[in-house]
């Protein structure tokens, strides 16, 4: 079985697909075991652990002070994520090149950060804004098994609920102090729920594992707010994609959006 | 700096432990699926996680006819220390420092003559940072080789000593590391009873090192009680699993 499943690995999977399960015994719209933990990191000012099945990817924010640039305030983003993707995950990635996949996922996570409109004001160091928080989000992943898209959303989101940020007090124009009594949250008006599909022949299997994405023809990411309106759509394949099948794959997203909800909710609660 | 004092009258340091104590150890081996042998350490606030790949085939031609490579990768998390570090991939002095250390430590203690032609990996990646880095590497990646079963003639046990006002202590933290004292990281072979590597860089009277040195020992001793438990226990977890599997 073991070798069927080396020599063969698609038509492996095909036998088990043809009757609805996985080999590692999950149904085609069944998701592996999700869990999120927030504050693990003390020297962060906001962090979290993602879980899904075996992959786990970690979180932390750091938060620095700067002077804005006043050329087009509207475009500037006070938040940049960046994705790691090292050998310590998996051992298709190296270390001295960044992984390309890496990248692509940090700009698609940069931009997701813009959909939860947070206020301008809430990145505002005194009174005034004339000094602003800039928070650096990075996100590694520790180990590696498939679908390191919907972890690293979900540890977006969670560290950035988490972010406590000292009040801040000027003096003679270049002097900051940080006050580290008063801790505040930032306003995070949206939710981000996502959820990945890979497309094996002509079965969708949600919440595809490494091999899984090996084997995968094409892959979806959808990502939703609470109002089930579309931040992130994403498809790369080499087949076209049917209508019906996006449909499917928002009715699977939106019947999982109260437990990712009550996920992220509980997290921040310790 | 020098008003802050490092060990109150009766004898606390600033964390509250006394000068021969050192910081909790939480410890998980086996934390990551894909890799051969990991390690999740945990010494105080220092959290580090290592993984190990190998021994397997070398990707460059560098591999020796006799023996396995040791190679070691040591990275920290933008976001493990209360300064942003800037990404310097490559060029970081510290990292660079940590992973000779880590490669020679092993390349003597692990059995590399039964590898030949082959490297075995370690990655070394920071969670959070505070005090005492080199000493929690060293023990965690003895950890993650243990557990990815290869053969190694001992421990590897280290830990980082200073003396403050006269005082020798034990195990610093960051706060301490910045006393200005000087740093003697010490790694030693609990069992067969050598010495791996001893670093210090500053100027002690002799008599002073020698208790120094001596508390250092008596620190390896006690990490490594508490590791040789921890992979006893951990080992025992393992062959009860196993023989339950056996059994239905």
């Amino acid at each position: 079985m073991e070798a069927f499943q080396k020599i063969h690995p698609l038509e492996f999977y095909r036998k088990f697909l043809q009757r609805s399960v996985r080999p590692d015994g999950r149904s085609l719209n069944d998701i592996r075991k999700t869990s999120i933990s927030t504050g693990a990191i003390t020297t962060a000012c906001g962090s979290s652990f993602v879980k899904i099945g075996n992959t786990s990817v970690i979180c932390g924010i750091r938060s620095e002070v700067g002077i804005p640039s006043f050329e087009n305030t509207d475009q500037q983003t006070n938040i940049f994520v960046n994705l790691e993707l090292g050998p310590i995950c998996s051992n298709i990635y190296s270390s001295t090149k960044p992984s390309e996949q890496a990248m692509s996922l940090s700009s698609k996570l940069n931009s997701l950060v813009k959909r939860l409109d947070i206020p301008k004001e809430d990145f505002y160091f005194d009174q005034e804004g004339k000094v602003l928080w800039y928070l650096y989000v990075d996100i590694y992943c520790l180990d590696y098994d498939g679908n390191i898209m919907d972890a690293s959303i979900l540890a977006l989101i969670s560290s950035l609920k988490n972010v406590k940020l000292p009040r801040g007090i000027i003096e003679n124009t270049n002097e900051y102090y940080k006050d580290t009594e008063q801790l505040r949250s930032l306003q995070i008006n949206h939710y981000l729920f996502p959820l990945s599909f890979s497309i094996i022949e002509d079965f969708i299997l949600s919440d595809p594992s490494n091999q899984e994405e090996q084997l995968s023809t094409s892959n979806l990411t959808i990502t939703l707010n609470e109002n089930f309106e579309i931040c992130l759509l994403s498809y790369s394949g080499i087949k076209p994609i049917s209508e019906t099948i996006l449909q499917e794959s928002f009715e699977k997203l939106k019947n999982r959006i109260e437990y990712l909800k009550s996920l992220i909710d509980s997290a921040q609660e310790h | 700096m020098s008003k802050l004092s490092y060990i109150s009258p009766d004898g606390l340091r600033v964390d509250g432990r006394r000068s021969n104590e050192i910081r909790r150890l939480n410890i998980k081996m086996g934390v990551s699926n894909r890799a051969d042998g990991s390690a999740y350490y945990e010494q105080g606030n220092t959290k580090i996680l290592v993984t190990v790949y190998g021994p397997r085939e070398s990707v460059n031609s560098k591999s020796l006819y006799d023996r396995a490579v040791v190679k070691c990768e040591f990275s920290m998390s933008s976001f493990s220390t209360t300064e942003r570090k800037q990404r310097q991939k490559g060029t970081d002095r510290q990292a660079t420092e940590i992973q000779n250390l880590i490669k020679q430590a092993f390349e003597s203690t692990v059995h590399v003559q039964l590898y030949p032609r082959s490297q075995i990996d370690i990655f070394v990646q920071v969670l959070q940072s505070d005090g005492g880095l080199k000493s929690a590497s060293i023990n965690a990646c003895t950890l993650a080789l243990i557990d990815a079963g290869i053969s190694m003639k001992d421990f590897v046990c280290a830990c980082n000593t200073s003396c403050i006002d006269g005082i020798p202590v034990l195990d610093l933290n960051n706060i301490e590391e910045r006393s200005g004292g000087p740093d003697l990281l010490l790694s030693i072979n609990p069992q067969l009873g050598g010495v791996i590597s001893l670093n210090m860089d500053s100027k002690v009277q002799q008599d002073l090192f020698e208790s120094v040195l001596d508390l250092g020992v008596k620190g390896c001793q006690k990490i490594f009680t508490i590791l040789s438990d921890q992979v006893k226990r951990y080992s025992t977890e393992l062959m009860s699993n196993q023989q339950q599997l056996q059994q239905s």
